[in-house]
């Protein structure tokens, strides 16, 4: 009894002691929070809500790329304005953008203060208490205690994984150590304590760069990160050979061996009186390149379908096949204004020593302000067999013409029966 | 002395024909004519034709409402008539034909003719309506994606379908009918039903093609010229037994009608057309194996040849953007 006492105290003593950290991390840094708002110039309402940080003496302040989005997008239909902790408001100037990270910069003009957050060096152990800055629901500045986690596995792009809440318009709000040091910036949650942070060192690099990429458009800046991004994002899926694993025990498809493309399976062999045996598998990056509401993209995917109906006639089985073969589409989301309509050509395939024969579409729509870059859909549905059948389909979102095109044959190529 | 008297309407249809073997003929309302016409208009005795040195003389007999011959003033006096000739009497509309008329060429069977007549016979209608109905039934069912089937239903909806089809050789004989033509029922179904199951060779010819040839054969421009061919055709075969016309008359109607359904199915299309399409249009027919012909070209052909869609896209985006 008494043990339990003494252990309750001391777990008290902790939580005082970290409640009085946070307490006194947020009264010291204050001054250079903010809440960063996009307002329609319209309206003379707020659209977007967020939070940010300063960042040096003479301004400029951090916040995420998606809160500004709308700016960035559209700078004619929105200004980005700032409130501070007195109440003062007044506006801001986007300076740099990093969509990779979602991570922008800022610079306060007017209302000038020279207190700023210092960025950690090093960054967190595992395990180790650090404290989410931010204005979740415009309900005023927080401060929530959490655990670094440690980065995301299964990521392509680093995010530390932070147990604790991160709430809607905290994004961009600074998370730091018990000195106070900036480790991350709020960008998203999964709900249920779990939060993602954009690690410190991408902020570093953002600054590092600063001075060239400021002479560049916004745009331009977005076109050179998407390409670089997808360039690094292709090059490891080609790089080594690719696996290979059986699907539904009929067929061979591929396995990039990148662990942030995961699989998901399901079939209807629950279902003893569907006609057709249907599986699928399907394979896809669960992060993606958030560049406005209408415009998501850097992402891969991949679906596998077999299908089987030994009892019934091969006309009937081909008259249902095809059926599920006409609705493919692309996974990213995209409206009239950023891509042009797909293109597509379609015909007969088939590697010799492989037996098997597809038909074969290939779909592409080019981005319109970010030349350069395609999304590419491609969809093949295996035709040789009398009463089975393979789909195989995959969408590259935002990837360079040579790169798709690799990635494109090395993906049919391992694409077979058994 | 003869005479050939018509009874005709004032679309100049025949309503009647009469010949006469005599000296003297009269016309009126009364029964004691040799022509009893019941035209309120007409007189009791409203004129009488003589036979004069081998000619026929007409006179008015100072009839009411008087007698007109064709686009001329009143018959004042006694008047000659000369084959073809035409008078109005009250309503009546009447032509004298002399025996010695010259009539037109006879016609020879022509081969449309003969294949409306062949077509027009009821086991060929009944086979073309079962062929149809059944077609409709194995692609109703081969589509029904579970394994429990209503037959009945399947059936019925065949059925209905035909039914529905067939509205349109019905159509054509009725209104055949109010033009006062032979509607010929046998004829318009039978050739109606022969061409709308060519039409399932059509399709298959499109199936076929869109499986078997890749996308850089321009090949839909013969489906779109045989489907319209097709139209065409029927209208020519439905116009050629609901009404007489002449050949360049029926091909201008034919050609019209097609131009006509085309040109709106195309309109109906276009205004149709969503503003942008986020989803991809492109051709997914397959067919079993044994439908497949065509060799097939290796990843690196397939998407080398994509080289043009980069370039197409590459294009648009450059348009849309200026």
């Amino acid at each position: 009894m008494q043990r339990i006492a003494v252990l309750l105290f001391c777990l008290l003593c902790i939580k005082v002691n970290a409640t009085e950290q946070a307490q006194q991390i947020f009264e010291e840094m204050a001054p250079s929070l903010y809440q960063i708002r996009l307002i329609d110039i319209a309206t003379s309402e707020k659209s977007t809500i967020g939070s940010g940080f300063q960042i040096s003496e003479n301004g400029y302040i951090a916040t995420n790329y998606h809160v500004i989005s709308g700016y960035a997008q559209y700078p004619e239909k929105y200004v980005i304005e700032y409130e501070d902790h007195q109440g003062n408001k007044g506006h801001l100037d986007l300076q740099t953008v990093d969509v990779i990270n979602d991570l922008a910069i800022v610079l306060l003009v007017e209302n000038l203060q020279p207190k700023h957050f210092i960025i950690s060096e090093l960054s967190p152990e595992r395990g180790e208490e650090i404290y989410s800055l931010g204005n979740p629901h415009d309900l005023g500045m927080i401060v929530v205690p959490g655990t670094y986690n440690g980065l995301k596995k299964e990521a392509f792009n680093d995010r530390i994984h932070f147990t604790g809440s991160v709430n809607p318009g905290m994004s961009g709000g600074p998370v730091v150590n018990k000195f106070g040091e900036v480790v991350g910036v709020n960008v998203a949650s999964s709900g249920n304590q779990i939060g993602f942070l954009i690690p410190h060192d991408k902020l570093v690099n953002l600054i590092n760069q600063f001075d060239s990429q400021v002479e560049k458009t916004i745009d331009q800046q977005i076109s050179e990160q998407l390409k670089a991004n997808q360039k690094k994002l292709l090059a490891e899926v080609l790089a080594g050979q690719w696996q290979t694993k059986s699907f539904a025990s009929q067929a061979t498809i591929p396995d990039p061996g990148v662990d942030y493309i995961r699989c998901w399976g399901d079939s209807n062999a629950d279902k003893p009186d569907a006609l057709m045996f249907k599986a699928v598998t399907n394979c896809q990056m669960e992060e993606n390149v958030y560049i406005s509401e209408s415009l998501t993209t850097g992402s891969i995917d991949m679906e596998f379908h077999y299908f089987a109906a030994p009892e019934i006639s091969t006309v009937r089985f081909y008259q249902l096949y095809k059926a599920q073969i006409s609705q493919a589409s692309a996974g990213n989301r995209v409206s009239k204004e950023e891509v042009t309509e797909f293109e597509c050509q379609h015909d007969i395939t088939g590697v010799a020593e492989q037996n098997i024969k597809n038909k074969s579409i290939v779909c592409i729509r080019a981005y319109k302000e970010y030349q350069g870059l395609y999304d590419l859909m491609y969809i093949s549905a295996s035709v040789d067999r009398n009463n089975k059948a393979l789909v195989s389909h995959f969408t590259l979102a935002g990837v360079e013409k040579d790169l798709a095109q690799q990635f494109s044959i090395r993906f049919m190529e391992s694409v077979k029966w058994n | 002395m003869e005479l050939i008297v018509e009874e005709i309407s004032r679309a100049k249809k025949l309503i009647g024909r009469h010949k006469f073997v005599s000296q003297q003929l009269s016309i009126g309302r009364g029964y004691n004519n040799d022509i009893i016409l019941s035209d309120p208009h007409v007189c009791a005795d409203h004129l009488v034709l003589k036979a004069v040195d081998d000619q026929w003389v007409i006179q008015d007999l100072d009839s009411l409402n008087g007698t007109m011959l064709l686009n001329e003033n009143k018959l004042t006096q006694p008047q000659l008539i000369e084959s073809g000739d035409i008078i109005q009497i009250g309503k009546t509309q009447l032509r004298f034909m002399l025996p010695n008329h010259p009539v037109a060429e006879s016609v020879k069977f022509s081969t449309a003719e003969i294949l409306v007549e062949n077509i027009g016979r009821w086991p060929v209608i009944i086979t073309m309506l079962s062929l149809f109905t059944a077609l409709n039934i194995l692609f109703m069912y081969l589509n029904t994606p579970t394994k429990e089937i209503n037959y009945n239903s399947l059936f019925l909806w065949g059925l209905g379908l035909t039914l529905g089809y067939a509205l349109w050789p019905l159509f054509c004989s009725l209104m055949s009918h109010l033009n006062k033509h032979e509607t010929r029922i046998a004829d318009q179904l039978g050739v109606s039903f022969v061409i709308i199951n060519l039409f399932w060779i059509n399709e298959f010819i499109e199936v076929f093609l869109g499986f078997n040839l890749s996308s850089s054969w321009y090949w839909q421009w013969l489906i779109i010229f045989l489907s319209f061919a097709l139209t065409c055709m029927m209208f020519w075969f439905n116009f050629y037994i609901a009404f007489t016309q002449s050949a360049k008359r029926r091909i201008k109607l034919a050609l019209g009608c097609s131009t006509f359904i085309f040109a709106s199915l195309f309109v109906y299309d276009l205004s149709n057309q969503p503003d942008f399409k986020g989803y991809p249009e492109y051709n997914s027919t397959i067919m079993p194996p044994a439908f497949a012909f065509s060799s097939a070209s290796t990843p690196e052909e397939f998407i080398r040849n994509s080289d043009d869609l980069f370039k197409a896209v590459d294009k648009k985006a450059q348009q849309q953007k200026d």
